[in-house]
């Protein structure tokens, strides 16, 4: 057996590699400096779209008593055309998770062309998302999302995952051989899933071929959480594709010639 | 509102075939979202490799002017070609643009990731190819 101090993993690399594969998730710190630019930035927005905005992130998650459901969809699709509109954002939303991205995925990604919001007022049931796996929707199973909190999220104000310990592929083939929907697949597992607390200034990267989804939420508090997707530049794709969901981000050198080679070498 | 052309395929790309049809819905939705007025879409030959309405296109366009593709993978597979035309853009100031990706191929800068997306693409393309006649090989064999 190969001691400890000789393995190729760091010690942060094992034990978050470790975590990750046994439970499906990571939640961990992020960098500081970046994690409180993205909040920084939603606050920014968010005053800018309100007449008595919330005077920090804190208060974000009475923006219920600001914006009223019918309106919240048109109020989280504007926040998201503005944040993606600056250029900065999506490097600083990668550099919050960077050390974690780099121990799970690697350091040649491609990253989704636009970073999502969503904003889960409660008691609103229009902004409800069934059971799935990104992978059953034309996600590449290759994929992580990164998904980090703009207010603490917690119980119902939070999304759930099955644990990688709780999944097994055949149950899910019978759930579909038989017909079952996503609130009759719900049901089934709901006693296994878990609810992610996640607290500002941590994220949680996830495997989205594990099942995970949110329920009404059922406290007196807003939601707010921003996602992305990362998968290596060397993994397959699948629907979502190059150039329209994803970009390369930190291309190495040697994939560049690799990729380039390699065609030359095999293609026609 | 800005005049611009666009071009569509009429064969496969990068091993993916979209309907003409569907590719000019794009073309229209990009284009009137980002005030652009198209006047119609070239549709560029189906021989592997062809780029000959592309070029007649960049010949008829004015300095200045820009050209909408369906794809970023509409442009042409061979390095050599793309050289050529990115001169010509230089040369006659024409930015293309990418309804697909929302990409503005204009400046050094996004000719590069450009190049990247071409590079990868071509990548995937090259070993799906390379498995599929593995697992036929295979079969067959």
């Amino acid at each position: 057996m190969i001691s400890e101090k000789h393995s190729f993993l760091t010690e942060y690399e094992r034990e978050n590699s470790e975590a990750f594969s046994e439970n499906g998730f990571l939640i961990s710190n992020s960098n500081e400096e970046y994690s409180d630019l993205i909040i920084k930035k939603i606050e920014t927005v968010v005053a800018n779209k309100c007449v008595n905005p919330p005077k920090k992130n804190t208060e974000l998650n009475k923006i219920h008593t600001l914006v009223d459901i019918p309106s919240s969809n048109k109020f989280r699709l504007d926040i998201i055309s503005e944040i993606n509109s600056d250029s900065d954002f999506r490097k600083i939303y990668y550099r919050a998770a960077k050390k974690q991205l780099d121990a799970i995925v690697g350091n040649d990604l491609v990253m989704q062309t636009r970073i999502n919001l969503s904003i889960q007022i409660p008691n609103d049931d229009s902004a409800l998302l069934p059971v799935h796996a990104d992978s059953w929707s034309g996600d590449s199973p290759f994929e992580v999302v990164l998904w980090v909190p703009v207010v603490d999220c917690s119980e119902s104000r939070s999304m759930y995952i099955l644990p990688a310990t709780e999944y097994d592929f055949k149950e899910f083939e019978e759930f579909r051989r038989v017909g079952m929907n996503s609130d009759q697949i719900f049901k089934e597992i709901r006693d296994r899933v878990v609810f992610l607390d996640v607290n500002v200034g941590k994220n949680l990267i996830f495997n989205q071929n594990l099942p995970h989804g949110n329920i009404l939420n059922s406290t007196d508090k807003t939601r707010w959480s921003l996602n992305c997707r990362f998968k290596s530049i060397l993994s397959p794709f699948e629907d979502k594709g190059l150039g329209e969901f994803f970009e390369p981000i930190n291309m190495k050198p040697m994939t560049r010639i690799g990729i380039s080679e390699y065609k030359r070498l095999k293609g026609n | 509102m800005t005049p611009a052309k666009g071009y569509i395929f009429s064969r496969s790309f990068f091993g993916q075939r979209v309907p003409q049809r569907v590719q000019n819905i794009v073309v229209r939705d990009f284009a009137a979202q980002k005030q652009f007025n198209v006047s119609f879409s070239s549709v560029e030959y189906c021989h592997t490799g062809s780029t000959a309405i592309l070029e007649s296109l960049l010949d008829a366009t004015l300095p200045g002017e820009v050209i909408i593709f369906y794809s970023v993978f509409q442009f042409p597979e061979q390095p050599g070609t793309r050289e050529k035309l990115y001169k010509v853009m230089s040369k006659k100031r024409v930015t293309i643009h990418t309804a697909l990706e929302g990409l503005i191929i204009s400046d050094s800068e996004s000719i590069q990731k450009l190049e990247s997306l071409i590079a990868i693409k071509g990548y995937h393309t090259v070993v799906e190819h390379t498995l599929l006649s593995n697992i036929l090989d295979f079969k067959l064999g």
